[in-house]
C-alpha cells in the first residue's frame, strides 16, 4: 500500500491546484481524484480530467450499487421482500429495472482490464490478474469483479468522504483555522503536505479521523454479513443465514455504553 | 323482499328487523357459490332465530341463559322431527326446513358441476392460506427468539415501516425503543439484524469471524448482480474456500 503513497500525493497537489481554478466544481474534482487514484493503480490509466466519461460511468455504477445495498420498499428492492418477483424474465418486468442481464455491467469492467493488460505502458493490478488467469481458471466475469472491486471501494467513498470534510470545514471554521496553524508551523511553504508530514500533524489527523466517524461512509456496514450456522448473542438467536448487517451511524455516534 | 322463510310460513313470527336481514330462499341459493358460504348463510339465519325462540321458552327473561336456550332448541327440534320424521339433525334444518335444504343442496350440485374450475379455486385459496399460516407461525416463532424488534405481519414483515430516508436513524430510535444492542427488522420474510453498536459488532464480526464472514441470500445485489462471480456477494463454502482462490490472493497481494 505504502508503494501506492507517490501518486496519492501526486494527485494531492492536481486536487489542490483544481480546486484554485475552479472552486464551485470541487464534488467533481474530488471524485475525478478518486477515481483517478484507483484507475491508476487497477488500469495504469490516469484520469485527467473530470469531463473523461470513465467517471460519470464509474459513478453511476456505483451510485447505483450503494443503492441496491440498503433494503427499500421501492423497486428493485422490494424484489428482496418478494423474491418470487425476481424470477419473471426482464421483458415482462419492468420492475427489475434492467437487473439481471449479468452481463451489461460486467462489460464496462472488463472492456477496462483488457485494455490495459494489452495496451497500457504501465505496470497495473489487471494485468496481474490476467497472468494469473490460466493458473486459476478466472472467467471474464471473475476478472471484471476482481478489477472493478477496486473502484467499488475505494472511488466513490473517498469522494464522499472529501466531500464531507467540506461539510465539516464550513460547519466548524475554527477546527478549519487550528489545522491550518499546524500545517503552516510543522509544513511550511516549501512544499505541499504529504504523507511524511503527517507523523507531525497530530491535529490534522485527528481532524481527518472525525470526519470518518462524523459522517461516515458506507453507513449501514456495507455488503452484509451471514453466519455459517445458528448461533446466539446472549440470549438472542440469530438463525443460520440472517443477514446481518451494521448501524454505523449508531455505533459512531454514541459517546459511551449506557 | 318476498317472504318465503320456512319458518314464516310455519307461522312462527319472526321480528322484522330479522326478516331484513333473513336471505330469502331464492337469493340463499344464488349466493350459495360454496358449501362455505352457504352454512354461513344458514348460521345468519339460525342465529337469530335461536335467541328468539329462547327468549320466548324462558319468559323473556334473559337471551343468554343456558337453560333457556337449551329449552328454545329443543322446542324447534321437535317440530321439524315431527314434520321428517327422521333422527340426527343440525341446526341448518331449523332454519331450513325439510325440503328446501334437498332444493338447495341439489341447486349448489348443479353449481359445482357446471362451474368445477370455483372448487378448484376454493381449494387453491384453503392450501395458500394454509401455507402463509404455516410460514407465519414460522416467522413469529423466530421473531420470538431472535433480537427484539416491531411485530412482523404475514409475508410482508416490517417492509412497509421502512421510512424512505436515512434508514440508519430509524434503526438507531428503535434500539433505544427496545435498549437493546441488536434488533430485528423483517424484510419481507426474512428477518434482518442490525448490530446498533461497537462492543455487539466487534464480539460477532470481529471475534466470532469464522461463523459471521460469509453472506446472505442477496435477490437484488447477488442473484441478478455479481452473485457467485464476486466475492463481495459470494457466500463461504463455494468457489470462495477453494484453494485456488486463496492463493489467488495470496499471490495478489505479494505482486
Amino acid at each position: 500500500m505504502r508503494s501506492y503513497r507517490n501518486l496519492q500525493n501526486n494527485e494531492s497537489k492536481l486536487i489542490a491546484q483544481y480546486l484554485l481554478d475552479e472552486p464551485e466544481k470541487y464534488v467533481a474534482h474530488f471524485e475525478r481524484y478518486a477515481a483517478s487514484v484507483v484507475s491508476i493503480i487497477a488500469y495504469g490509466r490516469r484520469i485527467p480530467s473530470y469531463l473523461d466519461p470513465i467517471i460519470t460511468e464509474v459513478i453511476a455504477v456505483m451510485h447505483n450499487a450503494a443503492d441496491l445495498n440498503v433494503p427499500g420498499k421501492t423497486f428493485p428492492m422490494l424484489m428482496e421482500t418478494f423474491p418470487l418477483l425476481a424470477k419473471f424474465p426482464n421483458w415482462m418486468a419492468p420492475w427489475k429495472k434492467g437487473l439481471g442481464g449479468r452481463e451489461t455491467g460486467k462489460r464496462f469492467f472488463f472492456s477496462l482490464a483488457k485494455e490495459a493488460n494489452d495496451e497500457s505502458p504501465n505496470e497495473n493490478f489487471s494485468r496481474q490478474i490476467f497472468e494469473l488467469k490460466d493458473k486459476y481458471e478466472l472467467n471474464d466475469r471473475e476478472i471484471s469483479a476482481i478489477s472493478g472491486n477496486l473502484f467499488g471501494a475505494g472511488s466513490d467513498t473517498s469522494a464522499s468522504t472529501l466531500v464531507s470534510f467540506v461539510l465539516a470545514a464550513v460547519m466548524f471554521p475554527e477546527a478549519v483555522q487550528k489545522a491550518q496553524k499546524e500545517i503552516d508551523s510543522v509544513v511550511g511553504s516549501d512544499h505541499s503536505p504529504n504523507f511524511e508530514d503527517l507523523l507531525q500533524l497530530p491535529y490534522v489527523e485527528a481532524f481527518v479521523k472525525e470526519v470518518f466517524r462524523w459522517r461516515s461512509v458506507a453507513i449501514i456496514g456495507g455488503q452484509p454479513h451471514a453466519p455459517v450456522q445458528d448461533d446466539y448473542y446472549g440470549k438472542w438467536f440469530i438463525p443460520k443465514d440472517t443477514w446481518v448487517q451494521g448501524n454505523l451511524w449508531f455505533a459512531l455516534h454514541q459517546s459511551s455504553r449506557d | 323482499m318476498p317472504i318465503s322463510n320456512p319458518l314464516q310460513k310455519r307461522g312462527v313470527t319472526i321480528p322484522k328487523d330479522i326478516i331484513a336481514d333473513t336471505p330469502d330462499h331464492a337469493s340463499l341459493s344464488r349466493r350459495s357459490t360454496s358449501s362455505i358460504s352457504a352454512l354461513s348463510d344458514c348460521l345468519e339465519l339460525i342465529t337469530p332465530l335461536y335467541i328468539e325462540n329462547s327468549t320466548k321458552g324462558a319468559d323473556n327473561t334473559s337471551a343468554i341463559n343456558p337453560s333457556a336456550v337449551h329449552s328454545g332448541t329443543s322446542v324447534s327440534i321437535i317440530i321439524t322431527k315431527a314434520e321428517r320424521g327422521v333422527g340426527s339433525y343440525n341446526s341448518k334444518h331449523v332454519a331450513m326446513g325439510p325440503h328446501d335444504d334437498v332444493q338447495t343442496m341439489n341447486s349448489l350440485k348443479t353449481h359445482f358441476e357446471e362451474a368445477p374450475y370455483v372448487s378448484a379455486l376454493y381449494t387453491l385459496a384453503t392450501i395458500a392460506t394454509i401455507i402463509v399460516l404455516v410460514d407465519y407461525v414460522r416467522m413469529l416463532n423466530l421473531w420470538r427468539k431472535m433480537p427484539p424488534g416491531p411485530f412482523p405481519l404475514p409475508i410482508i414483515g416490517n417492509t412497509f415501516s421502512l421510512p424512505d430516508k436515512k434508514p440508519w436513524m430509524y434503526f438507531e430510535k428503535l434500539s433505544q425503543y427496545y435498549n437493546a444492542p441488536l434488533i430485528t427488522f423483517w424484510i419481507g420474510r426474512n428477518p434482518t439484524v442490525w448490530l446498533n453498536d461497537a462492543w455487539c459488532a466487534s464480539e460477532l464480526l470481529d471475534k466470532r469471524a469464522g461463523i459471521y464472514s460469509s453472506r446472505p441470500h442477496m435477490v437484488v445485489f447477488g442473484d441478478l448482480g455479481s452473485g457467485n462471480d464476486n466475492l463481495v456477494t459470494m457466500k463461504y463454502g463455494e468457489r470462495w474456500s477453494s484453494p485456488a482462490l486463496y492463493s489467488l490472493w495470496t499471490d495478489v497481494l505479494t505482486l
